[in-house]
């Protein structure tokens, strides 16, 4: 059983660490930021003149943009602060030291992960939310596209677990591996794969529903998660993370 | 009296090599123990299991009464009343002196955690470098921080793996330091070291281990009885000395003493081996008796490397 109390107090210590580090801001603004310009510019060059397209053009961005581009970006972001957060730890010897300290190895794990998680999410709402609203601006000058319910939906209720999900899970494959960067690559190129498998699912992605999305991603993220848990309960054991520190 | 460290018939296999092969002590509430060994010996796997890194393959291992490999309440509370410095300083080294201790004492759930830090990092020296990043810190002020670290939540118990290895003579000194404060203070200290000078120098109990086996553990004093050789060195003026032709003859003559056991020359002096110290008294009797210009004949001290030496070829 996780000790909550404890745990909480970890994450804030991991996520000072991670945000205390100039190089991870860097990297979160300038990714955050591409992001962002990238596909307005690009709306912008479609739409030119053709003002009445907007609000067509912005929910179909809209759908693209979430379901595709947020989640990998919120799992790219954590692949690149797990350099910090899980690789360096385990190779400076610190995990070691903290495993003969009263943090128990799945504290220490959902500590780490969580903490990733929060950074990783918190940028991809930030992207999402700076998207939207530079959206309606820049392209209409106005509000004209509200994203539908199950957009948010899938935002706020099912990308967290799908991310935590997939940051988990590399989390456990550092931490019990030696051969870190194959582990660390292979996580993120299935968990990015994953994301767009709805897109693969059907050729014509107009034709389907936001909704059907939602439905479709829960169900990914549903596998993913109990994929991790089979994991953390199989392999993450102490003395496995020891000997391959 | 109180048991803070059992270790009973403990095994432990790493593929086919045998890395501990029945290993047995305890270590008592105030005792510093010293724990030696040659490279390879089983000391860092031993204290891997002792701070519950590693599993056992069988035997009982008990650190302050509890399991310390288990994650249940009462072995993490055990883990909570140790402080343990391993082989590597296992730092943080993206993170600033000062949150590495943070981030430490809120694992320990400590109440004043500002407090304490500063407290710690002035007695350590490191005040003026808590707001640089671990990695620029040098070996020995990495080591220190380590030591800081261990004391943080002011542990019952200390657990030292080679605290001096590869540190300069200063570092060295000033660690040794801490350690024998830690252990004035009445506190359990458990210390691996190659440093045999540093060991006599501190410890009050040792266990020798090599092989994987634990070939002496006593308290030191008590080994040096056991082991130590009754050896007599007989120094001669330098003019009678210098005849290496004289001082052989002489050699011969005492070697033929039935209480004698060996008898060789050593430079300009005998090196006298016998049966027992009591008979020290009867050499120098013989050597009146033969009218022989003795100038000196000395006892020798049984130093912890002679011992620590004799136990290990002994036990191969």
């Amino acid at each position: 059983m996780a000790n909550w109390k404890l745990t909480f107090s970890i994450i804030e210590e991991e996520i000072r660490r991670l945000l205390g580090y100039k190089k991870n801001i860097v990297f979160i603004i300038a990714f955050v930021a591409f992001e962002v310009v990238f596909t307005i510019f690009t709306m912008q060059q479609m739409i030119k003149e053709q003002v009445f397209l907007a609000a067509w053009l912005l929910q179909l961005f809209t759908k693209t943009f979430t379901y595709s581009y947020i989640i990998s970006l919120g799992i790219f972001i954590a692949y690149g602060l797990s350099i910090d957060n899980f690789t360096s730890d385990k190779q400076n010897k610190a995990l070691e030291t903290i495993l003969a300290t009263p943090l128990s190895l799945e504290n220490l794990w959902l500590a780490k992960s969580l903490a990733l998680f929060l950074v990783s999410y918190f940028s991809m709402v930030v992207v999402f939310i700076s998207f939207i609203i530079s959206g309606n601006l820049i392209i209409a000058g106005s509000l004209i596209y509200i994203p539908e319910i199950s957009i948010w939906v899938s935002l706020l209720l099912v990308f967290p677990f799908t991310c935590f999900s997939a940051i988990g899970l590399m989390g456990i494959g550092i931490l019990i591996s030696r051969k870190i960067v194959a582990v660390n690559f292979t996580t993120f190129i299935i968990a990015f794969l994953l994301m767009f498998i709805p897109s693969f699912l059907r050729s014509e992605f107009l034709e389907i529903s936001a909704s059907l999305l939602t439905i479709t991603y829960a169900g990914i993220t549903a596998i993913l998660l109990i994929i991790v848990l089979v994991c953390k309960k199989i392999l993450l054991q102490k003395e496995r993370v020891v000997l391959n520190i | 009296m109180n048991i803070v460290i059992e270790i009973n018939h403990l095994f432990k296999k790493f593929g086919s090599t045998v890395a501990l092969n029945d290993v047995t002590f305890s270590v008592a509430k105030g005792q510093v123990f010293g724990y030696l060994g040659p490279n390879g010996a089983g000391k860092t796997t031993t204290i891997r299991i002792m701070v519950g890194l590693l599993k056992p393959d069988s035997g009982l291992v008990r650190l302050l009464g509890e399991d310390p490999y288990d994650d249940n309440p009462k072995s993490l509370e055990a883990r909570n009343k140790i402080g343990v410095v391993l082989e590597s300083p296992g730092h943080f080294f993206y993170a600033t002196v000062y949150r590495n201790l943070v981030y430490h004492a809120r694992i320990h759930r400590l109440g004043n955690v500002e407090e304490r830090v500063s407290h710690l990092l002035k007695q350590f020296d490191l005040w003026e470098r808590r707001n640089d990043l671990v990695n620029t810190l040098s070996k020995g002020m990495m080591q220190k921080l380590a030591i800081a670290r261990s004391l943080l939540h002011d542990p019952e118990v200390l657990i030292f793996d080679e605290p001096t290895a590869g540190l300069d003579p200063n570092a060295q000194f000033e660690i040794r330091n801490l350690i024998r404060e830690f252990a004035k203070s009445g506190k359990t200290v458990f210390l691996s070291s190659h440093n045999l000078s540093e060991v006599q120098e501190i410890c009050s109990h040792v266990a020798i281990i090599n092989k994987g086996s634990i070939v002496a553990w006593d308290e030191l004093k008590k080994l040096r009885e056991t082991y130590a050789k009754p050896v007599v060195y007989v120094t001669f003026p330098s003019e009678a000395a210098k005849n290496s032709e004289n001082l052989r003859k002489i050699c011969e003559n005492i070697k033929e003493l039935r209480f004698v056991k060996n008898c060789e020359t050593e430079g300009e002096a005998l090196r006298v081996e016998l049966e027992d110290f009591r008979f020290s008294y009867k050499l120098n009797e013989f050597l009146v008796k033969k009218k022989l210009p003795v100038l000196e004949l000395r006892k020798v001290t049984y130093s912890l490397e002679d011992l620590y030496s004799s136990v290990v070829k002994k036990s191969g």
